[in-house]
Formats: structure tokens, sequence, C-alpha cells
């Protein structure tokens, strides 16, 4: 894994495909739409995977495998064959709304199902993939991330896109520049998106003051990089007392996170794209 | 034999000098009052108009083209403008009962600015609400609710989640809940390994997972409770910080509609209503800009508005902000729906929806307070309109319901608007017919139309008259644009006018036809690139309305000369004579010559009247014959029986006969039959006669006389040729000016007739003779002839009668 990570290519770069995690929850639903545009956008090819949680079925071979209604707080015998149904028909459900969506922009797109840990099958699978886009968490609101999606973004090697209820890839992009390796992938992938369709971009130097190269120098080198491509985005540079206007939720728009930076997930409910 | 002279040329026709009036053109003359000689209409329509009582409606009655429109309308409008104008209506939204809209009374221009006060309101808001909501104070103390709640539910969960994992269990996420599982390495223990456990630690499992389970009930049972505490503290919330922009932006409306309880009311219920419902000003702007895009393009600017904000809108209904005096409205389609208003309807996602905002007001709305007219023909023929304005009169409100609902066919949901109290005068303009048939038909019609303005047809031509009648005629003139009339048209206009009344002493009230004879004199002065309209366009016009009409006399004539029809314009004949007839086509009549022929022999003493026994004459024609009868039994039948059989008979007529007009006619043939006195056939006549032998009016006599001079003169005019006329019709003779001129230069003879006597010795030329002291009329009179005759009936009779024994004694006396 160290050795992919080293040589780690931008996503857009060779893009082939992207990959969805899918269960029937409203953010895969979001989750699966702006992957979708993106792997449009790109040129990709969209796999679906649902993943049905080995956990789920050892806890129905249990015998006081029981489960208490998260409304009425009833408590329900959990039966593996019931279970294993259930997961089946979420999968159809899931895959005709893949086809729909996919159908819509058009993309190509493949579906598979897998058994397992989840977090352990969406990692191996996204090892083939330019990136990986899933929800924020399970059913509940929450400002924060859920177990699975904290588990990927702290372990994936893809840049990975987090969706909340409210879907889609909105725009403008807005990219937070560090200097790190990381923030140099961020960058390149926000600028090929802009490029690509362009929406408007915003670059944010993150000034700080603790470590690492002097935000001025990062400013000319982003800036170098935007006129490249001849953007016309100037580099912003920001500090820790502008980050709430950054991360307020009327700023509408996808953000672009290098994975040193993924503790802002917690204060930013929008789209986002983590670079590691 | 008393000489009879024929009338002078001036007796035929009254022209009109204009001498008093020092004009030349219309020019000079000054404009006039248009409702000249309606002094009677004048005076039911002030007493209309002025007693405002219950039922004080107006019928104005009266035929066509005679200015009834006019005349109500000026004399209303004159009255309306000195009256207060009206009340403004507004349908507001009712709080309590949404099905029941509220109408509002408001002072004149008060509801427009209510409306607009209301819009901006909405407007304000909307603005002041959301910018509070997203304050840095309402988001912070939100965000600090919304924080304690989820702390709350994710610490009780934290701790079910710490216990398990002292006790190695996992809390798990299942599609429909939560449950808890033994963990191995972080995973969920597969149950084959659990079944290799010992059984106590089986047991051990078992037992902690349903004590968390039971711990997990309780924490989940009381979930729900925090939430609704949640919410309950985000709305007292919402209410402090809405409470203070609510009230500061209506204390401003309720200082300014503090005189206005009804307004203040219903501000009281939006207030309420809107801190009870502050998620509709929030709702966020992309909704905001879809339901605009969506709306744009089909909706009026009210419904681009969001549905839950329309409530508390206004609907004006009725505005007098522009309003001088009482309104005056014409409804020309009286339809139910035009006079009681409506509720519209849209569609909305393939279903119709209404509001009191589609509240459409109809006539009866904007009249209120003032004065409706209508045509009564209309309001009658249009489907439920005459009984919707009849229960809104009755009711004094109106109140808005579809026909469907008024039937109650449906029931669909639909608006109950409050009735709106109704002050309004209703003028309803038509026929005589239709007011008498409505006061005979339907009972409600006395009750509601109590006043009925009885429009005069016809002036008396006097000195004084004319006089208006001219300055009427300069004031069409000008309205109409008209060229200027000559003095001399305008009196050929005023005896035309005269004319179509029949009658010399009178004038048409009937505007509309005049001003038609003035519009096509006009034409004619125009086409002759004239700048005044001389008595000569008028003569024009006259002449080509007639050429345009006369076909069917032209035709009747033709077929006389060539003989097809017999009439006889010269010589004599026993028992024969020319009588007259009016056809009336359309706008235009012409009197024909007919021959009318009487056979005697010995009878009964019936007249047998050929026309009544074939079902060819009407009820008149036969009363007539039923006169003559009588008049002839009473004069020459006293003292012995009738023996006398006749028939009547109007020659060649093959459409029926009605009138009495001919009675005379049919008596000097029959008299000439039983006399054996030839009559001239070169005079025709006309007119009814009573049971002693006078001659009375008859109608028509103007087209009479000029029918038979049409014939004469096409024939030849010979200077016998003449027509009697009942001397009481004298003063209706109007007569065409070739007919003047031939009688001026004694060509032909017009003679007033006042008894059977004097026409027959004109006819005959014998006198008619009067009873000596003996009771016996002089030989050598027709009276002698006739009675003579009779007793030799009589004579014969009695002969006959004897000669054939029983048989007729049982007759005679049966």
């Amino acid at each position: 894994m160290a050795a992919t990570q080293a040589k780690q290519p931008a996503a857009a770069e060779h893009a082939d495909r992207i990959l969805v995690a899918l269960d029937a929850s409203p953010q895969s639903v979001a989750a699966l739409r702006a992957a979708a545009e993106l792997a449009a956008l790109l040129e990709a090819e969209l796999e679906g995977l649902f993943v049905e949680d080995i956990n789920l079925l050892h806890l129905c071979g249990l015998p006081f495998g029981r489960e208490v209604g998260s409304y009425t707080a009833s408590v329900r015998q959990l039966n593996d064959r019931a279970m294993e149904r259930n997961l089946r028909a979420l999968a159809i459900v899931i895959r005709e709304a893949m086809e729909r969506e996919a159908a819509q922009l058009p993309v190509r797109w493949t579906f598979q199902v897998r058994r397992g840990a989840v977090v352990a099958e969406l990692l191996a699978a996204s090892q083939s993939a330019a990136m990986l886009s899933l929800g924020r968490a399970g059913r509940r609101r929450r400002q924060t991330l859920g177990s699975v999606a904290e588990s990927v973004v702290r372990q994936c090697s893809r840049p990975v896109l987090i969706l909340g209820e409210e879907g889609g890839l909105t725009r403008p992009l807005s990219v937070l520049y560090t200097g790190s390796e990381a923030a140099d992938r961020a960058l390149r992938l926000a600028i090929d998106l802009e490029v690509r369709n362009p929406g408007g971009l915003r670059v944010w130097v993150w000034d700080d003051p603790a470590a690492g190269p002097p935000a001025e120098r990062l400013q000319a080198h982003a800036n170098a990089r935007l006129t490249e491509v001849g953007l016309q985005t100037v580099a912003a540079v920001i500090g820790e007392r502008e980050l709430p206007d950054l991360l307020d939720k009327r700023n509408k728009g996808t953000l672009i996170l290098p994975g040193e930076h993924s503790a802002l997930l917690s204060r930013w409910v929008g789209p986002t794209i983590l670079v590691p | 034999m008393a000489s009879h002279r024929p009338l002078a040329p001036e007796a035929l026709y009254t022209d009109c000098r204009l001498d008093h009036m020092q004009f030349d053109t219309t020019d000079d003359l000054e404009d006039s009052d248009e409702f000249l000689g309606q002094d009677r209409v004048l005076k039911a329509i002030d007493l209309g108009v002025t007693i405002k009582r219950k039922g004080y409606n107006i019928y104005a009655l009266g035929p066509t083209g005679v200015g009834k429109h006019t005349l109500v309308r000026g004399f209303v409008e004159g009255r309306a403008a000195q009256e207060p104008a009206p009340h403004d209506w507004c349908y507001v939204y009712n709080f309590t009962l949404p099905s029941k809209p509220r109408a509002l009374q408001l002072p004149p221009g008060t509801g427009v600015q209510l409306k607009h006060d209301m819009e901006q309101l909405i407007e304000e808001l909307r603005t002041a609400l959301s910018s509070a909501f997203e304050s840095e104070e309402y988001q912070t103390r939100r965000r600090v609710l919304e924080e304690e709640f989820q702390e709350r539910q994710q610490e009780s969960l934290k701790e079910l989640q710490e216990q398990a994992k002292e006790k190695d269990l996992a809390l798990l996420r299942t599609p429909g809940g939560l449950a808890f599982a033994p963990l191995r390495e972080g995973e969920v223990l597969p149950p084959e390994e659990f079944q290799k456990l010992p059984p106590e630690e089986q047991k051990r499992i078992e037992e902690e997972v349903e004590g968390l389970q039971q711990q997990l009930q309780r924490v989940l049972l009381k979930m729900p409770r925090w939430e609704r505490e949640f919410r309950s503290r985000l709305r007292e919330l919402q209410q402090e910080v809405s409470g203070f922009v609510l009230s500061d932006l209506m204390e401003e409306l309720y200082e300014k509609y503090k005189d206005l309880p009804d307004v203040i009311s219903h501000l009281q219920a939006v207030q309420k209503d809107v801190s009870e419902n502050l998620g509709n000003f929030l709702e966020s702007d992309e909704t905001k800009a879809e339901a605009k895009a969506e709306a744009a393009p089909v909706m009026p600017d009210g419904l681009k508005i969001a549905p839950a904000l329309r409530r508390y809108l206004v609907n004006v209904l009725v505005d007098a902000s522009e309003a001088k005096g009482a309104p005056v409205i014409y409804e020309s389609n009286p339809s139910y729906l035009n006079l009681v208003g409506r509720v519209e309807q849209m569609a909305m996602m393939g279903a119709l929806v209404t509001d009191f905002t589609l509240i459409k007001p109809g006539a009866l709305h904007q009249a209120n307070g003032g004065y409706l007219i209508l045509d009564a023909l209309k309001a009658l023929t249009s489907p439920y309109a005459w009984e919707g304005l009849k229960r809104a009169l009755q009711f004094g409100d109106i109140r808005i319901e579809s026909p469907v609902q008024m039937m109650s066919l449906t029931s669909t949901v639909s608006l109950e608007p409050e009735p709106i109290p109704l002050d309004i005068k209703v003028i309803l303009v038509g026929d005589r017919m239709i007011y008498y048939l409505l006061a005979q038909a339907d009972p409600e019609f006395g009750e509601l139309f109590k006043v009925a303005a009885d429009f005069e047809d016809e002036f008396v031509r006097d000195e004084e008259t004319t006089k208006q009648y001219a300055r009427l005629i300069a004031t069409m003139v000008r309205k109409e644009n008209l060229l200027p009339f000559e003095k001399g048209a305008v009196c050929r206009v005023i005896e035309e006018s005269a004319r179509a009344v029949e009658d010399a002493e009178r004038m048409t009230a009937r505007m509309r036809n005049v001003v038609d004879l003035m519009e096509e004199s006009d034409h004619w002065a125009r086409a002759a690139q004239a700048e005044r309209v001389a008595a000569e366009h008028v003569e024009q016009a006259i002449a080509a309305r007639i050429y345009r009409s006369d076909r069917v006399s032209r035709r009747m004539q033709e077929e006389v000369l060539r003989g097809t029809i017999l009439i006889d314009t010269e010589g004599e004949a026993i028992g024969q004579i020319n009588g007259l007839s009016v056809i009336q086509m359309g706008g235009y009549a012409f009197g024909k010559p007919a021959r009318i022929t009487a056979s005697v022999r010995i009878g009964r003493g019936e007249v047998v009247d050929i026309e009544r026994e074939v079902e060819l004459s009407g009820p008149l024609h036969s009363k007539g014959v039923l006169i003559l009868s009588s008049f002839i039994k009473g004069r020459y039948a006293v003292e012995r029986p009738l023996s006398l059989g006749a028939s009547l008979v109007f020659e060649q007529s093959y459409g029926g006969v009605d009138g009495d007009s001919a009675s005379s006619t049919e008596l000097y043939a029959l008299l000439s039959a039983i006399a054996r006195v030839p009559l001239k056939q070169s005079l025709a006549v006309t007119g009814s006669v009573n049971q002693y032998g006078r001659v009375q009016a008859i109608g028509g006599v103007n087209e009479k006389i000029e029918g038979f001079f049409d014939l004469c003169a096409a024939r030849g005019l010979t200077g016998d040729q003449g027509v009697l006329i009942p001397a009481s019709n004298v003063k209706h003779l109007m007569l065409r000016k070739d007919v003047v001129e031939a009688a001026a230069e004694g060509k032909f003879a017009i003679y007033p007739v006042e008894t059977i006597d004097q026409g027959m010795e004109i006819l005959s030329g014998m006198p008619a003779g009067e009873r000596d002291e003996d009771g016996r009329y002089p030989e050598g009179t027709i009276n002698r002839m006739v009675e003579d005759r009779l007793a030799e009936f009589a004579e014969r009779q009695r002969q006959y009668a004897r000669a054939n024994g029983e048989e007729s004694e049982s007759e005679s006396a049966g």
C-alpha cells in the first residue's frame, strides 16, 4: 500500500473507474449521483458496490440475534434467511437506482455485490478505482462522519468523495492548498475538473505560521499552476480566522481537501473530496 | 243631394315650415334636451331612484328605437354624479373558517391601499424574518439546542456502547434498528464459533446481550420525547425572535387602520397566523426560485406568491378609488356569473383548486351603491340570470354561488364567500310585451320592480314641440357627425317623422328611425358632394328606401295592370267595389286595392261572409260583417223579417284578411247589390262602420290612398278617381307629394265620409234619402230602393212559404 501511495497519480490523469459505495440510504443515492456526474466529466466508468455486511449475517445466526427498532424500540428476532433475502432485495433496488442514474447522463457502469466486512471490502475495491464516492453516514442526521466513512477516509489511498443527504457535485469548487503532496494532488484535481467543466474555482492557501513554507510562496506556486492552464482564478491566503467563513453552510459548493485536513469534515457538511 | 267636396290639398299633407324659427342650417341651432316629450318616464325614473326602499327598481318599457337606453343612462348618470362614491369591497382569508372568505367593507380607495400594504408586509416579513433567523444570535441559540439534543441522544447510546465494549460486545446498526453482538478481532463472532464456546460462556453472553437490549429499549423509548421537547424549545425560540420583528411591522398597520375595526381584527388574525406558521416565510431560496420559474409564464401576479403566503393577500373586489359619484353600470351580457360574480379555479398539478383571491366580482358588485342597467330580454334569456338577480334583490345581498352549486348538483369543495350587502337600483330596459308578461307570470316581478317607466311612442306636433324637435335633430346631427341639415331638410325629416306615426298631428319618438333617415340623407348629400344636407337629399333617401323595399308591391301592381288581378278603375258596376288593404312587410307597409263583391237573393236574413266560411278571415273582419248585417236589419227590416240572403267576398284574396276597415266597403257593395244601383269603379273605399251607419276611423290611411293612386296613375289619371276615407282619418293624412299634387290639379279626389249615406251618394251619384213624416224614404233614393227590394224579397218569401205549406211554417217557427 505504501508503494502505491508514494507514486499516487492524480486521479483524473488515468481515471478509468469511479467506485461508489451503495446502500439504501439517501446519502448513498447522493453519492451515486455525484459519482455519476464525476464519471461523466472524467469519462470514467461508474462502478457500484453493495456490500452485504458479514457482521449482520453473523448476528442473525446467533441465538440471541435480535434488533431493537430504532423508532418503536420493540425487540425483533433476526433471522439469517430473512436477512439474506432482505439484502438481496436491497441490492436489486440499488441496482435499479444505479441504472436510472447512469442512463440519464449517460455513463458506462457496472454493479457488484460482495459479502464481507464493509470497510475492508470498500478499501479493497477502491484499489482498482480512481476515486471512491460514499455517503457521510447511516440514517441519523448528524454532523459527524459515520463510522464506515470515517474508517474509509482514514485508510483509503484514493480520493474519496463524501456526500451528505443533499447531494450532487455543487459548484464552485473550493480547494484548500497547504503545499503538501496531497495538497498538490488536490489542486491538480480541482484544476482538472474546472478545466473540463468551468463552474467556478476558488483556491485557498492555508497560512499556518507554525509549520510549512511561507504562505506567499505557496500562493505564488498555486497561482503559477492556475495560469499554466489559463485559469483566471487567483489564490487567496486564509488562516484559522477565516476558516468559519469558508465552512459556512451558505457557502454552497464542493470542498476539496488534502488528506491531512480530514478533521474539517466534522465542521463541513457539504460535498467534499478528500485527496490523500 | 248634398254636394260632396273632396278634401283641399292642404288637408292632405300638413307640411312643416318652421317659419317661427330663424335658422339656416342645424349649425345655427342649440342643442336640445334629448329626453324630449318623455316627461312621464322622467318622473317615473326620478321616483324610482329617489325612493330608497326595497323593490323600487325600475322597468323602462317602450318600443325599440325610442332611446330608452340613452335616456335611462343619461338621467341616471346625472343623478349618480351627485351621489357619494361607493365603498370598496375586499375579500380576505378567513383564518377560522378558510372555506368562507371574509368580506371587508372599506372607505373608497382603502381597498387598494390595504392590498398594497399586505403585499409589502409579506415581502418585509420574508426578508425581516429570514434575516432574523439568519442572525448570529438565532443561529447560535439554535445550534446550542440542536447540540443539546444530539448530545443527549449520543450520550445515552455512547454509554451503552461503552458498557458493551467492556463486555466484548458491539452495538450494530441493522436495517431496522440496533442490535448487540459479541465481537472478536473487531468482527462479529460467526455463529459456528459461538457454538464452540462453552455453554456457560454462551449463556453469559446471551444474558449480557439481553440486559443491554433492555437498556437500549429504555433509551430509545425516550428519544421521541426528547425530540418533541427539542421541537417545542425550538419553536419557543422562533416565536421569541419572530415576535419582535412581527410586532414591529404590524404596529404600523394597526396605527394606519385604527379607525376600521374589521381591518384591525383581520390584522390581528394575520399576526397570530404568521407567528404560528413562520416556516412559510423561511423556505429556501432555491424552492422560491423554482416556484417562481414554474409559475411565472401562466399565472397572474398574485399567484406567483407562494401558496402558503397567499392567505395574507387582499382580493380587492370593488375599487372605488377612482369613482366620481355612485357607479352606473350597464352590463351588456347579463349572464348569471357576470351578474353575481364567480369563484374561479385554476389547475394545479392536475387538480382544480381555488382560494379567496380567485373570487371575481360581478356587475352587482360593481354597481353596488349605485345603478345597474340591464336589457330585460338578455337577463331573461341567460340561464339562471333572472333567478339570480331576483334573489339578490330579494335578500339584499350578493351571494357568490355557481349555478351548479345553487342547484345543489355537486358538492365539491369550494368557497362560500361571505355575502356582501346589496344597495342598488336595477333598471331593466325592454319591450312592453316583456313587461306585461312578467307582470302577469312572475309574482315576484311586481314586488321587485315597482316602478314602470313607460316611454311615449309619439309626440304631439305643435309649434313648440316642432321647435324642440328641430333642435333635437340638430343635436343628433352633431352627435352622429353628419353634414349640417338645411332648414328644408329639417322640415322634411319632421314631416317624415309625422308620416312614420301616420298622423299629421304627431311625430314619432323612435329617434333611431329618424337618425337612420338622417344618416341616409347624409349619405346622399355626400354622394352629391354637397356640404349640407338639403331637402332633396332627404327626399332621395326616402325614395331609395321605398325602392329598396317595394318589390312585392310593384309585382302586385304589375299583375293588376296585366289583368291577372281584376281591379277596375273606371266605369260602374252593381255589387262590386274597390276596397283597400294594407300589407306590412318588415319595416315597409303598402296599400293594395282589392275587389269586393256582394250578391243577394231571397233568404233568411243571413249575410254569408265567404272569407269567414273558409276561415280566411280574422275575428275583426267577421265582426265587421256581423255589424253591417245588423245595420241592414236595423235600418230596413225593423217591422218585417229580413228575407235576404247575401254573400260577400274579397275577390282574389288568398292569404286571409283581418281588420274591420273594409266593413263600410262591404256594406256599399251589399247595398248596391240589393238596390241594383251601380257604383263607380273609379273610387276606392276604406273605413269601418257601426250599427248606425256611421263610418269610423281605420289605420294605414296614407298607404291605402297611395296604393290606389299608384294603380290609377299607372293607368292614367282620369280626374274621376279618388278614395273615400272616414272623416275622422283626415288628421292622419300625410300623403306623398305626387298624390297631393294630383289632388291639387283636380286629378284625384279624397272624400271624407261620415256616414254610409254620404258614401253611397258619392259612389252612386244618387241621393241616399231620409225618411219623411210617414217613415218612408222618398222615391228615387237609394234607401228607398233598398227598402223596396227587401220588401219585395219578404213578400216573395211569404208567398213561397204559403205555397209550400206546413213544411216551411214549421221551419219559420223554428
